[in-house]
């Protein structure tokens, strides 16, 4: 029964996406605006997210946080690998969303450049209100915590999982949107992204998301440094930066928790 | 000697028979010779990388199947190992022998280093931190002009014997698996060692070894070389074998693969992790060789298949492949239980009867507004069974913890023999010869009785890592055993010596704990709730063993539930409630005191 769910979701799963990427396939030629390109993008990535979830992780259930680590970095591995069976190991850029351009105090803002900035700050409210004020967000907050005694007490733990999973596949398929215009994209560079976004949570502390906007500021002007002065280090320097800011972490984070 | 034929407990200190050795020594010779006479070179070459891949491999289990660390960075290390070699040898003209023991300093030092930072972070924020500074490395092998660029460095001269060189992959072969040998032996003696038995304690928290003398911080940076330096090992032995080094193999992906390896062996197995480093490079052998043909663009798709196979083996096998091989195999191995000698460890003197053994003045913790443990004094005179009772919530586990030096308390001091001990290590708080029991059990799991009772005696020994890893520990070890089985005597459970600890009942170990607790030969016997889950015979049991302890001049602090087991047990009892001592005396004295009445059944004030 519980097989059964299980390829029934798997079916629905591929239903869908399959349509889409027939669309796709089919509108490949036709040069459509830049727009129904990125709605059709993130039709089939949002709902990739949520099949993750269900085909990896659920399954898993209570498994410790390195099993589930490992089996992320192996999920990682296949997604990479069929992006790079699908797309190439060459590069592409797409077509900026917002065009223009508009001079604020004698600095020049892309109109694309402005969308990032204005998405980052709506992801900010939108995230601080979502788990700070909805019953949802408070949900995945207590689960975080302790899930058994969220579970206890009567808050439904199994719709975090995929409160989770949905939530991060919709910021992660704008942000790829959004930046496909502004760098060339390779099949592998949403990890890189990625993995600099951990480096500037740690060094936002892991605490605030005003101050991991504020560390990512850093990071890019450190990365924009050693790009002028040693290019050939950046990415070295780059994610070496983690080591002071897990220095720094160590000695002001309270001892590890047991049990 | 007792000789049981339990089913092995703990696979990485599997002892083993001669049968199964004289199997292994045969097994050991013809995978020596079958590569050496096969007429194709592909068999010695993916033999000898299968050789190298298992080094960094065993370094993973050591670090994640036993130590609790996993690090996605073990290729990054090796490339400092092999960029170590190259550079020595082509720079500087260094013989390539010699660059052995500079790749083995080299990242021990980077690994020092780095682990240095890492070994404090926790949870899942240790491996990501491990992916950072992996490509960190990564990133600067392929930048720096000095290490070749991407192109790497080329040309490295072949070692030679004498006047014969290895530059044939079949001469190199068995110095590989030499290597590999002498590293297996050295990690196997190193886990069934002093040391060995506390790195097999750190998954379970460090709480209760700490309490017991052993410095887990400092063993997890051991634990974290010791991986780096193998990685190291086999980063030279791929610079020799190879006799080129470039930066590709030592990226994220590599230390990806290094890490299925280990989980393919199953976390924790030596040989599993031989095992997975085979099947790993074999079907990347074949994969590589296949794929192209279904697809040709698939050419670079291993990537996916190892993928689907770490997820799906998490998800089936968590436990590894390696485990459910041998059940198959048609010998078994069966378990020789290790020497005892006929005496234990030295013991001190205790001190003398009536002295003042520990005192607490004015003991105070806070927690924010809430005050657990509010000016609380007592003394504790040698040799006298004092209990700590009072309500739930009293206060009576934080007044424990505060002794022990689990708690710093905010205000207040505590003396233990005269000199002042407030807010010392509970290493330190060992270290005075003060050992306890913990009202949530810790103990191994997965580590037999007898194991986890010698914990107990790691401060009444000094054998290091090296003794350990030469075998030269031996005499002390048989001590040690002998010294945790008269424990073992002492609370009655000497049957259950071999015994898997997480099979026994809770009641059972607790009993444990206070063997474990025995085995430090301590002045002060702290135990918090020790009758808790224990059956009337148990508990009658517990009662005579604690008075024998006493009458032998040990002191005794006891928190406990059970009144009618208090009252009778002890000489002296302090009553705590709502943090604030309210009755100290004999046992028949707090029975009386209206106070105490108040609190256990309530009524008017």
């Amino acid at each position: 029964m519980r097989r059964q769910e299980q390829y029934r979701l798997l079916l629905g799963g591929l239903g869908f996406p399959a349509v889409v990427s027939a669309a796709i396939w089919f509108l490949s030629p036709v040069v459509l605006p830049a727009w129904v390109d990125a709605v059709l993008a993130a039709m089939l990535v949002i709902p990739l997210a949520g099949q993750i979830y269900r085909l990896v992780f659920e399954p898993l259930g209570n498994a410790s946080i390195l099993v589930l680590l490992i089996a992320a970095v192996g999920t990682h591995l296949v997604l990479m690998g069929v992006a790079l069976l699908a797309f190439g190991p060459e590069g592409a850029r797409g077509a900026a969303l917002f065009s223009g351009r508009v001079s604020i105090a004698g600095v020049a803002f892309t109109g694309q450049q402005i969308g990032v900035l204005a998405f980052s700050i709506v992801v900010l409210v939108a995230m601080h209100v979502f788990f700070g004020r909805s019953y949802l967000g408070m949900v995945l907050r207590a689960t975080a915590v302790n899930r058994l005694g969220a579970k206890l007490v009567g808050i439904p733990t199994e719709v975090s999982g995929t409160t989770a999973f949905c939530i991060s596949g919709v910021v992660a398929s704008v942000c790829g949107v959004l930046i496909a215009s502004m760098t060339t994209i390779f099949y592998d560079t949403g990890f890189i992204i990625a993995l600099k976004g951990f480096v500037v949570a740690v060094l936002g502390g892991l605490v605030s998301y005003p101050l991991a906007m504020v560390s990512a500021l850093f990071l890019g002007l450190i990365e924009a440094a050693t790009s002028f002065h040693w290019s050939q280090f950046k990415d070295a320097i780059t994610y070496a930066l983690i080591l002071p800011a897990l220095l720094l972490r160590s000695f002001t984070a309270h001892q590890e928790h047991e049990e | 000697m007792t000789i049981a034929t339990t089913k092995s407990t703990h696979p990485a200190t599997q002892r083993l028979t001669i049968h199964f050795r004289v199997s292994l020594i045969a097994f050991a010779l013809l995978a020596l010779i079958v590569p050496l006479i096969s007429p194709s070179g592909t068999v010695v070459m993916m033999a000898s990388a299968i050789g190298i891949a298992s080094l960094v491999s065993i370094g993973l289990v050591v670090l994640t199947g036993v130590g609790g660390m996993t690090s996605f960075g073990q290729a990054a290390l090796m490339g400092i190992g092999a960029y170590t070699t190259a550079v020595l040898c082509l720079k500087f003209g260094w013989s390539p022998w010699l660059c052995l023991p500079a790749a083995i300093l080299a990242t021990g030092a980077a690994s020092a280093a780095i682990g240095l930072f890492t070994i404090r972070l926790s949870g899942h924020f240790l491996p990501l931190g491990t992916i950072a500074w992996a490509l960190s490395l990564y990133y600067l092998f392929g930048a720096s002009e000095f290490l070749g660029g991407y192109g790497g460095l080329s040309g490295i001269p072949a070692p030679w014997i004498g006047s014969y060189s290895l530059e044939d992959p079949r001469m190199f072969y068995p110095v590989i698996w030499l290597i590999v040998a002498v590293v297996v032996v050295l990690t196997l003696n190193l886990f069934d060692s002093r040391v060995g038995r506390i790195i097999r304690s750190l998954r379970a928290g460090r709480t209760a070894v700490e309490s017991f003398g052993a410095n887990t911080q400092q063993l997890k940076l051991f634990v974290f070389v010791y991986a780096g330096v193998l990685a190291g090992t086999a980063g030279w032995l791929m610079a020799m074998f190879t006799r080129s080094v470039s930066a590709s193999p030592f990226g994220l992906n590599a230390g990806i693969e290094y890490l299925l390896m280990a989980v393919i062996g199953g976390a924790g197995n030596v040989f599993g992790a031989i095992f997975g480093a085979g099947l790993v490079v074999v079907l990347r052998n074949y994969l590589q060789d296949l794929l192209p043909f279904l697809s040709p663009a698939a050419g670079n798709a291993t990537i996916i298949v190892f993928g689907a196979i770490l997820v799906l083996l998490l998800m089936k096998m968590p436990q590894g492949v390696w485990g459910a091989v041998v059940r198959r195999m048609p010998f078994r191995t069966v378990k020789s239980h290790p020497d005892i000698a006929d005496v234990g460890l030295e013991r001190q003197p205790m001190p003398p009867a009536g002295a003042d053994l520990l005192r607490v003045k004015g003991l105070e913790r806070r927690y924010g507004g809430l005050i657990a443990v509010n000016n609380v004094d007592f003394t504790i005179r040698a040799g006298a069974i004092t209990g700590l009772i009072g309500p739930n919530g009293a206060g009576k586990s934080t007044t424990f913890n505060l002794t022990t030096g689990h708690v710093r308390p905010t205000a207040g001091k505590v003396f233990f023999l005269g000199g002042d001990v407030t807010g010392i290590t509970p290493r330190e708080v060992a270290g005075k010869r003060v050992a306890r029991s913990f009202q949530h059990v810790k103990l191994v799991p997965d580590m037999n009785v007898l194991d986890n009772v010698a914990v107990g005696a790691h401060l009444r020994s000094r054998k290091g890592v090296c003794s350990g890893m030469l075998r030269l520990d031996r005499h002390e070890e048989a001590r040690i055993r002998a010294e945790a089985m008269a424990a073992l005597q002492r609370v009655g459970l000497a049957d259950k010596a071999w015994v898997e600890t997480g099979t026994l009942a809770l009641g059972q170990m607790r009993i444990v704990e206070i063997a474990r607790a025995l085995c430090m030969d301590p002045v002060l016997l702290l135990l918090d709730e020790p009758a808790a889950g224990l059956r009337h015979h148990e508990k009658r049991a517990l009662l005579t063993l604690l008075r024998e302890l006493a009458a032998g001049g040990m002191t005794i602090l006891i928190v406990e539930h059970d009144m009618g087991f208090v009252m009778e047990l002890t000489d002296h009892l302090v009553v705590l409630n709502f943090g604030v001592r309210i009755a100290d005396g004999t046992p028949a004295e707090v029975r009386s005191n209206p106070a105490v009445l108040a609190a256990y059944l309530g009524g008017g004030e």
